[in-house]
């Protein structure tokens, strides 16, 4: 049995309600009347004394009692199933990477797959089958199919994912099912915990295998040392771990780590500065399940050192900011040496103004006098502010306005002077003044990376605000993109690849060698990543032919086996009942309840007469 | 203690109204009440032959020149009465307003029967003794004077009516004696009955119940505390057979009283204290002919 309306059940709260009064009422009130001599005489006239009368309140109580619980019952909607049944079943499966996590070889979504098979041999003759497959998509696999073998053929071809999964999209989609009467009982196979289930049979395969899982390996390089970084979690206890770290594929070093049971801690290698192509470090304990114990980091970077040239007559912020920065290459000259050149990936022009653009690479324009082709944008005019305005952010919502302000705090900038530019093409205004661009980023008529500064930052406080050194940051990292961005990826991300003008072909090789080409029409495209370890990723420009390693780890998330959620419900409607195997008694019920009322109004009015 | 306000207009519209006397009545003095020996009222009753030394003023000279004979035209005699009126000043009447009503019955009766030129006294009864309110008042100067006192009567304690009534001096066959009480009580009250009817003397018996008692509304599990007797209690359930047998209690109660009246030719009446007094008078006396 299970109830519709379990809500309806919050009526019961009126018993203890009943019994206080019941209580209260039992009480001999004291009154003081005329004579007592008529209720005396009364009982001479007592025909017979009931023994039962004392407890005719009691009866009463009773009475009430099962009314009120009837009431709640039948507001609560309950539903039968008859076991003899045929049902109309409806499998979820959950594809969450934990259930890669084995037990005596099975992992737990094979056990789950069992299951399910089973209950499907099991059913009786005209029940109907329906698949959902939760994972990183939502997918229905089999609808209401009466076929075994069908099921069975499409069940088995399941495989989980290596993410961590939501059920709610499947869930969601059980319920429209549920509300339209195609099903009549929901099962979810899952490793998850929940406190509350409603309508919801629940078949949890998780044995709380031992899961260890190593992730966000990080490196950070001092004058001398080189410093390797990565988190350790333990899933079900407390555990003493070793770990390896390998340098492009030799022991480099081992540590002997504890762990505590959910949480996840910071381990750290230090070795000698060195070059390094690859660095892995792994948990040395075997597990449950293996995909999460190793996690890989590739220097990207030293493949792509980029290089700027900055113009300027007093470059001492851009200077100081870019090397601290530290990852550039960076010509610095006055604008008087300053020859067209094709050589640099970054044009940084500060207070200077070229004839033309470069024909690639991005470009800066720092308080620009003069309108350059193809810029964008027209100088109008120079203004003086009064120094106490200060200008402040825009609030922009666009992924570009995101990228920028990333890690900004929108202090406030005092500005003493700016020029006016009136923009012709689409740009992403960072901040402004009485809607006047001041900084804005986008692109050229030629299709450069363009960063514009309307002010000399000689004129304003911003390169003594903290904002300056994260703004400097995301701006270069705009300008000089790297085609593969350099971050710890988990299964369930999208890696961006920033397409050059220069590319001819862009193909992704998965770690199960599964290879396809990236589509090149706009200049960042997207790329999901749903299986762990190695990706290739082979550019080939004009020029050369590139290949970026990413390692792709295991979401820590997905190994996690209880859930936020405390209580996961299926909520079902009167058409539901219709074609189900549901009984639905609410009638009888209801009758019954309204049998207990016309008694306990008959009980009352004969105490009552 | 009760307060009442007499209302002068309705003691207009009784002023046709008195009280009827149904026994032969043996008052000393002169009044409006007929009595069945011949007496010197205008209202003619029977010729006798004239004897020497009736008074010739007497002589029906019409008859003596139709018969030629003499005959002597007889007249009834006018008495006057003595109204008694007996108010039970137990601590049982003190409650709802049950002793409001009893005051203004005995008020109303008091004024029927001084219309009548007749004397009336008011008793209140505690224990086992009466109390005068007044006594012996005749004509309305004195009525409003005196009534007044009624309002001087506190309830409370017990009533013993056959003690208090029979040990004192009343007349016999010489008017109304009216008995206004709750007569919730075991006290022996049927002697009272016997004595006053023993005496002649027509009697009514006012029953004055309150609403409250007539139909209670206590439910569920009470304890009664007796007004008259505060060692008196009474426990119980009170649920639908209770209930019952109280109304047959309330019946027993009542009965016991009426048939003892009917059975000595006395009258008897119910009064719930929400009984109107124009009902009271025009209804029930005078459809028991006590007031016409």
């Amino acid at each position: 049995m299970s109830f519709l309306f379990p809500r309806g059940l919050i009526g019961l709260i009126a018993i203890p309600i009943l019994i206080i009064i019941y209580i209260l009422r039992n009480r001999y009130k004291e009154h003081i009347v005329s004579s007592s001599y008529l209720f005396e005489l009364s009982n001479r006239f007592l025909k017979r004394k009931k023994k039962h009368s004392r407890y005719e309140g009691l009866i009463s109580l009773i009475i009430e009692i099962l009314a009120v619980t009837i009431l709640s019952i039948s507001l609560a909607h309950p539903v039968f199933y008859r076991k003899d049944n045929a049902e109309n079943i409806c499998f979820i499966i959950d594809a969450s990477g934990s259930m890669n996590i084995a037990n005596d070889n099975t992992t737990r979504f094979n056990l789950a797959k069992n299951k399910m098979d089973e209950i499907v041999k099991n059913s009786k003759k005209g029940s109907t089958y329906t698949l959902i497959y939760a994972g990183l998509e939502t997918k229905t696999i089999v609808r209401k199919t009466d076929n075994k073998d069908v099921f069975y053929q499409f069940s088995k071809q399941l495989m989980p994912e290596y993410a961590f999964v939501e059920l709610d999209d499947a869930l969601e989609r059980a319920s429209e099912y549920y509300q339209s009467g195609e099903i009549s009982k929901l099962v979810l196979l899952t490793d998850k915990n929940f406190a509350n289930i409603e309508n919801i049979e629940l078949i949890n395969v998780s044995n709380h295998e031992e899961n260890y899982a190593i992730y966000d390996l990080n490196s950070r390089e001092t004058k001398e040392t080189i410093e390797f970084s990565a988190k350790v979690l333990s899933y079900e206890s407390d555990a003493s771990l070793t770990l390896n770290l390998f340098i492009n594929g030799e022991l480099a070093d081992t540590q002997d780590i504890e762990v505590y049971n959910g949480i996840a801690d910071n381990h750290k290698f230090v070795v000698e500065k060195q070059d390094y192509q690859k660095v892995e470090i792994e948990i040395v304990n075997s597990d449950a399940l293996m995909l999460d114990n190793k996690c890989i980091l590739y220097n990207i970077t030293e493949e792509n050192e980029s290089s700027i040239l900055l113009v300027s007559e007093a470059p001492f912020y851009l200077n100081a900011i870019i090397n601290a920065i530290g990852k550039y290459s960076v010509t610095s000259i006055s604008p008087s040496k300053y020859k067209p050149t094709d050589n640099y990936d970054l044009y940084i022009f500060d207070g200077y103004t070229p004839e033309s653009l470069p024909s690639k690479g991005s470009v800066w324009l720092l308080n620009t006098d003069q309108n350059v082709d193809h810029s964008g944008f027209l100088v109008q005019d120079q203004k003086t502010v009064d120094p106490d305005i200060f200008i402040s952010y825009n609030h922009g919502n666009t992924p570009l306005y995101k990228q920028i302000v990333e890690d900004v705090k929108f202090d406030q900038i005092m500005l003493y002077k700016y020029k006016k530019y009136s923009l012709y093409k689409n740009f992403t205004t960072i901040f402004n003044y009485d809607s006047i661009p001041l900084l804005f980023v986008g692109t050229t008529e030629t299709n450069l990376r363009e960063v514009v500064f309307a002010f000399d930052l000689h004129d304003t406080d911003l390169p003594l605000l903290y904002d300056f050194a994260p703004l400097m940051r995301n701006l270069l990292n705009y300008s000089l993109p790297y085609p593969i961005e350099d971050k710890n990826y988990v299964v369930g991300d999208s890696l961006q690849i920033n397409v050059f003008s220069d590319f001819n072909s862009v193909k992704i090789t998965t770690p199960s060698n599964k290879t396809s080409f990236v589509n090149l029409n706009s200049n960042i495209e997207y790329y999901s990543l749903k299986e762990v370890g190695t990706y290739e990723i082979d550019i080939v420009s004009k020029d050369i032919e590139r290949k970026y390693l990413v390692y792709v780890s295991f979401d820590p998330e997905a190994g996690r086996v209880s859930i936020n959620k405390e209580s996961i419900s299926l909520t079902l409607n009167e058409d539901a009942k219709k074609n189900t195997s549901i009984s639905d008694n609410l009638l009888i019920i209801i009758i019954v309840g309204a049998i207990f009322f016309v008694m306990d109004w008959v009980v009352y009015s004969r105490e009552q007469y | 203690m009760s307060q009442f306000v007499i209302d002068e207009k309705f003691l207009e519209h009784v002023e046709l109204l008195s009280l009827a006397v149904k026994d032969n009545v043996a008052g000393l003095f002169g009044g409006n009440h007929k009595t069945k020996t011949y007496g010197s009222s205008c209202e003619f009753a029977d010729y006798r032959d004239y004897l020497p030394g009736d008074d010739i003023t007497k002589i029906d000279w019409n008859a003596f020149a139709r018969f030629d004979k003499l005959f002597l035209k007889l007249f009834l005699d006018e008495r006057q009465m003595h109204t008694r009126i007996y108010i039970d000043a137990s601590a049982s009447m003190g409650y709802f307003d049950k002793a409001k009503k009893a005051l203004e019955l005995a008020a109303i009766i008091a004024y029927l029967s001084i219309k009548s030129m007749d004397k009336v006294s008011i008793y209140y009864v505690r224990g086992h003794h009466i109390g005068e309110v007044f006594t012996n008042i005749v004509g309305k100067d004195a009525y409003f004077n005196e009534i007044v006192k009624l309002n001087d009567i506190s309830f409370n304690g017990d009533c013993f009516m056959s003690d208090a009534i029979i040990p004192t001096m009343v007349g016999y066959g010489d008017g109304n004696t009216v008995i206004i009480s709750d007569f919730l009580t075991d006290n022996n009250y049927e002697n009272v009955i016997d004595y006053l009817r023993g005496k002649k003397r027509d009697l009514l018996c006012v029953q004055v119940l309150a609403a409250e008692e007539l139909n209670i509304s206590y439910r569920g599990k009470v304890l009664l505390h007796d007004s008259e007797n505060s060692q008196k209690y009474y426990k119980n359930n009170i649920n639908r057979s209770v209930l019952e047998a109280y109304n047959e209690a309330i019946n027993y109660v009542t009965s016991r009283i009426s048939n003892y009246c009917n059975i000595r030719n006395a009258n008897y009446l119910l009064v719930p204290s929400d009984r109107s007094l124009e009902d009271i008078i025009f209804k029930d006396l005078m459809s028991m002919e006590i007031v016409r």
